[in-house]
């Protein structure tokens, strides 16, 4: 599954540190995340797009081998 | 926007008994060192069974002791770190079961002790590999 997070870290100018805090996991996580080798819970992704303000599906792609 | 981190579904000992935990591994070494150069020390305990069970102490602390932060991850690695361990000491004690029939009887295949501590380190080894190099495979 890829994701944006990257990008829209960059737009709001926070780290990972920062994205880790506001949603309640550890900077690794948010890190194995953005790398594709983790894929969050249902819940850590509504709040990971919560915090951009965005819908899951523009923050999270499915792709053909997911 | 702020979020009350989701409840443990176990138990765990707070993060700085890890601390304490290899503490009491370091102390268990050093038991052991002074029983085995010093006649009188412990003289009682032939089978160094004060130096294992410390041992097991430190290592169970180590085990069953949180990260800095407990997260979804922490959790789903930790689990998987359950299942291939069991695996593993069940592969073990099959392996010294099938040694001891055919071979020169080797106990310490058999020592609850010897089985717990594999358990416990082999927990501790896969654990700190899958937080480094997890992948997720589902």
């Amino acid at each position: 599954m890829k994701n944006n997070i990257r990008v829209e870290r960059a737009i709001l100018n926070i780290t990972q540190q920062e994205l880790a805090d506001k949603v309640g996991v550890s900077r690794q996580t948010i890190n194995s995340i953005e790398t594709e080798r983790y894929v969050p819970s249902t819940v850590l992704a509504l709040k990971i797009a919560a915090v951009f303000g965005k819908t899951v599906n523009e923050i999270f792609l499915l792709v053909e081998k997911d | 926007m702020s979020y009350t981190p989701v409840k443990r579904q176990v138990y765990l000992l707070p993060n700085y008994f890890k601390k304490i935990g290899i503490a009491v591994i370091i102390g268990a070494v050093a038991v052991f060192i002074i029983q085995t150069q010093s006649e009188n020390f412990l003289a009682f305990d032939e089978n160094y069974g004060i130096p294992g069970t410390i041992l097991l102490t430190g290592l169970a602390l180590i085990n069953f002791a949180k990260e800095k932060v407990e997260d979804e991850r922490i959790r789903r690695i930790r689990y998987r770190t359950w299942a291939y361990s069991f695996y593993l000491i069940i592969t073990y004690i099959l392996i010294g079961r099938i040694l001891n029939h055919f071979g020169t009887p080797l106990h310490f295949f058999e020592s609850p002790t010897s089985i717990l501590v594999m358990v416990l380190v082999i927990n501790i080894g896969i654990f700190a590999g899958n937080k480094e190099f997890d992948v997720d495979e589902e």
